[in-house]
């Protein structure tokens, strides 16, 4: 039960794959931050002259789109849009979710179970519909992504997060603390959530690449980040557009491409540190 | 006679620290040797050395065990699979830990005679059926088709010791088999083991850390004390006069008799009223408390003698406001307790298992202050100074204050749960069985420590636990509790020289007298819930008359202040 951040990340590091998926994560995370300042291209403006231009083509690594942008900085420019949304999204699934969990076990009971009934009504609404309703109700901003991707996703957490909390709940030291007559809420954050941690973070861990995946989703849909502004998603849905994919394959696949690498990389991750989590109990 | 094991020179290191020194010792054909020495002193090692199950890649090994003139170090896994099982069996202390949760009682209980006797399943079952039946298990049926965890403590022991003797092994090696198991149930085991010994002409190597059980069941006994043998003889002997310091202070560790303190007219602290405690599962309902109630006066220490399901942590839930009764009072100096306010001040607990009662990710000083941080709001170095204080006083050195619980020893963490609830400077003092996790000398260095925290603060002690030896030693009075009810009160002198129901007789005599009491017992030890509205124990009681099956007997004084529930009398 005991969670020290030190060993837990010792036994990460000692897994191949997980030096993997963070070195790559790393280089994309640089990359996202340092790429669009360092290169002379702007991602924004037109340049009829250079339309479908193939990768490593006249300083264009990556190629150039249907309107003569360079891809590598759209690319680049897309990371930091796509990855600030996953992690926002999925930082706000965690807080909801742990807060609700960690209510409903600590109540208990009558309350508990409503509490859980509800969560799993929301968990079965496919997400994708919520999602439109809302961006639909508020507009395309990141904004209203993030708050729709956040009120959809915490549900899992929330379920893990009740789980701990109940069986927390009848250890001694949280009877010891109610003998000093402790009430719910200092329970809950000193006792039960401190002792959670492990959880919630493998939660957290995997909440971000399902919510990058679920902004990809909606932006290659035409209901995310609207052009000119791009995330991911929405790249693939220009190339999607405007592309042939025998001719100018590039245009979707390399989005694509780094939409797959960062899911990858973070799941391996999250599953590293789940795995980690487990072989102490 | 036929030596069958004999263990010479033998020594075990790892990395460089020594486990075992020198072990010299042999086990004769048909005798029960018991191994006796406090936790830590290596006994286990030297159980599983004798199955040759450390292996010499990670420890060192020098000297032999012979079993049956071959030397168990030098054999290949190959014949050490024969022997093991076949030959030599092991009961190990927890039976909910080592049998396989997912698999049914049948299996596993079936495992050896299928594999080293070759004889089919069906045949086995059949074989094990029977034996089970002789060893007094009411439904073998039943049990063979249960899972582990649908079983009670003691009956896996039993499947599993039936379980080891099927194969006729010529030597068992129990370690530590019923230390976590009930006073009446741990003693129906050892007479098992010692029954099936003399049976099959098996030998014992029974490994405990209690004296007194080891008398109960051996013919020899050996005392290990950090890895070395330090006495060895017949039991009786060693029991009697014992030549080294350990085995004395093994035996000190047992009960003594003390002179009684003459009477003072006393305060009564707090007063617990007809206190019920129901809980509804379905169609069932259990009623954990049934109508206690008792007076505790102020300055003196209380047991609360009682098996497991008793009622008695409920009891002390309750006490502490943990939990709400269903009915009934607690009254602190005249005032209900759910209404006063700086209640938890003045009426604390200990908890049994000190790795669970302490946050793991909480340090020490965080843990002991906690009652400061939720009932007063004092400055960082107040609180660390009332902290290092409360440390002192219970024996603990401030530089513990920065570590973690899992950092410590049993007895160290267990001195802490006692600073905890000190800090407030309590009037009460509840210990939920804060030694059963303890082995004989923690547990008197513990009962030590609460002495003389007595003297000093003058403390009032409410103390539960099922084990009659510590009660003995440290309680004024006992109140003895079965199934939610009180049946017997009394001075400690009384309860334990001179107990008069049924059921407080069976405790006593399991657990202090070495006659072969159990079998003309009054009481069949059933697990059968007995809510009707006599007597309740009037189903399992050999002398209930008529009027027991009718009536529940209400608590009636015998001679001053001892009183009993019971229509005998």
């Amino acid at each position: 039960m005991l969670f020290s951040i030190k060993t837990t990340v010792r036994t990460v590091l000692k897994s191949k794959l997980a030096w993997a998926g963070a070195v790559i994560l790393i280089v994309i995370a640089v990359m996202a931050i340092a790429a669009p300042a360092f290169s002379p291209f702007d991602g924004y403006s037109h340049d009829t002259d250079s339309i479908f231009l193939k990768p490593m083509s006249k300083g264009h690594w990556f190629g150039t789109d249907e309107f003569g942008r360079d891809l590598f900085v759209r690319v680049w420019q897309g990371a930091r849009i796509s990855l600030a949304i996953g992690i926002l999204a999925a930082i706000i699934q965690m807080v909801i979710g742990t807060l609700y969990g960690g209510m409903s076990g600590l109540f208990g009971g009558t309350v508990d179970e409503v509490m859980m009934r509800l969560a799993d009504a929301l968990y079965s609404i496919p997400d994708l519909i919520l999602v439109v309703l809302i961006t639909m109700a508020m507009g395309n901003s990141c904004f209203s992504v993030i708050l729709a991707l956040s009120v959809t996703g915490w549900t899992s957490t929330a379920r893990v997060v009740r789980g701990q909390t109940l069986m927390l709940k009848e250890m001694d030291f949280v009877r010891a603390a109610k003998a000093f007559g402790a009430g719910r809420w200092y329970i809950m954050f000193k006792h039960i959530l401190p002792n959670c941690r492990g959880q919630i973070l493998v939660s957290l861990m995997l909440n971000v690449p399902s919510a990058v995946f679920a902004e990809s989703t909606l932006s290659f849909l035409g209901l995310g980040i609207k052009p000119p502004d791009a995330s991911w998603g929405t790249l693939v849905n220009e190339g999607f557009k405007y592309s042939n994919i025998t001719y100018h394959p590039w245009v979707i696949f390399l989005p694509l491409f780094f939409i797959a690498i960062t899911m990858i990389s973070l799941n391996i991750l999250g599953d590293e540190f789940k795995k980690a989590l487990d072989s102490k109990h | 006679m036929d030596t069958i094991l004999r263990i010479k020179d033998f020594s075990l290191s790892f990395k460089g620290k020594k486990i075992l020194d020198n072990i010299n010792m042999s086990v004769s054909k048909g005798e029960i040797l018991a191994v006796v020495g406090e936790s830590g002193s290596g006994k286990s090692m030297l159980a599983r050395s004798v199955l040759g199950l450390n292996s010499p890649d990670v420890f060192d090994i020098k000297g032999k065990i012979f079993f049956d003139d071959r030397d168990i170090n030098s054999l290949p896994e190959k014949e050490l699979t024969k022997i093991r099982g076949a030959k030599i069996g092991m009961v190990f202390q927890e039976p909910l830990s080592y049998l396989n949760p997912v698999i049914k009682m049948a299996s596993q209980l079936t495992e050896p005679l299928n594999k080293h006797k070759k004889i089919n399943k069906r045949k086995a079952a059949q074989l094990m059926e029977d034996f089970l039946r002789k060893l007094n298990i009411n439904d073998p049926l039943q049990y063979m088709k249960s899972y582990p965890h649908q079983l009670s403590g003691g009956m896996a022991q039993r499947g599993v010791i039936a379980m080891n003797s099927s194969c006729e092994p010529e030597l068992i090696i129990a370690d530590e088999p019923t230390s976590s198991i009930d006073v009446i149930v741990q003693y129906s085991i050892i007479k098992l083991i010692k029954d099936l010994a003399r049976l099959q002409g098996t030998s014992v190597i029974f490994i405990t850390h209690d004296l007194q059980l080891a008398a109960k069941i051996a013919d020899r006994v050996a005392v290990i004390s950090k890895g070395r043998i330090v006495e060895e003889g017949d039991v009786q002997e060693v029991l009697k006069n014992p030549r080294t310091n350990e085995t004395a202070q093994l035996l000190n560790a047992c009960i003594a008799e003390r002179a009684q303190e003459t009477g003072v007219k006393r305060k009564a602290l707090l007063e617990i009223r007809d206190l019920r405690m129901h809980f509804k599962s379905g169609n069932n309902i259990n009623r954990a408390l049934d109508g206690v109630s008792l007076t505790v006066y102020e300055g003196e220490t209380l047991g609360i003698l009682g098996e497991s399901g008793c009622g008695k942590s409920t009891l002390s839930r309750i006490i502490t406001r943990i939990q709400r009764p269903t009915s009934g009072k607690v009254l602190f100096e005249g005032t209900d307790i759910f209404s006063i306010k700086d209640y938890s001040k003045i009426v604390q607990m200990i908890f049994q298992d000190s790795i669970t009662s302490m946050n793991p990710q909480m340090r020490i000083e965080d843990i002991v202050a906690e009652g400061i941080d939720i009932l007063y709001g004092k400055s960082r170095q107040e609180r660390t100074k009332d902290v290092i204080e409360c440390l002192k006083r219970v024996g603990l050195d401030k530089s513990i204050k920065d570590r973690f619980p899992h950092q410590l020893s049993g007895g160290q963490r267990q001195r802490v749960g006692i600073a905890r609830a000190l800090i407030t400077n309590p009037k009460i003092l509840i210990c939920d069985e804060p030694t059963s996790y303890l082995d004989t000398v923690s547990q008197k260095h513990m009962l030590d420590l609460f002495m003389k925290l007595k003297n000093e603060i003058n403390l009032t002690y409410i103390f539960i636990t099922h084990n009659i030896r510590i009660l003995g030693n440290i309680s004024d009075r006992i109140a003895v509790m079965h199934k939610g009810r009180i049946v017997e009160i009394g001075t400690r002198d009384e309860i334990v020289f001179n107990p008069v129901h049924p059921y407080t007789k069976m405790l006593i005599d399991a657990s202090i007298k070495d006659e072969d009491y159990f079998a003309e017992s009054l009481f069949q030890t059933d697990d059968s819930a007995c809510n009707s509205c006599g007597c309740k124990y009037h189903a399992l009681c050999k002398r209930a008359a008529e009027k027991c099956r009718q009536e529940s007997p209400a608590l009636i004084s015998i001679e001053g202040e001892h009183f009993v529930a019971c229509h005998l009398f």
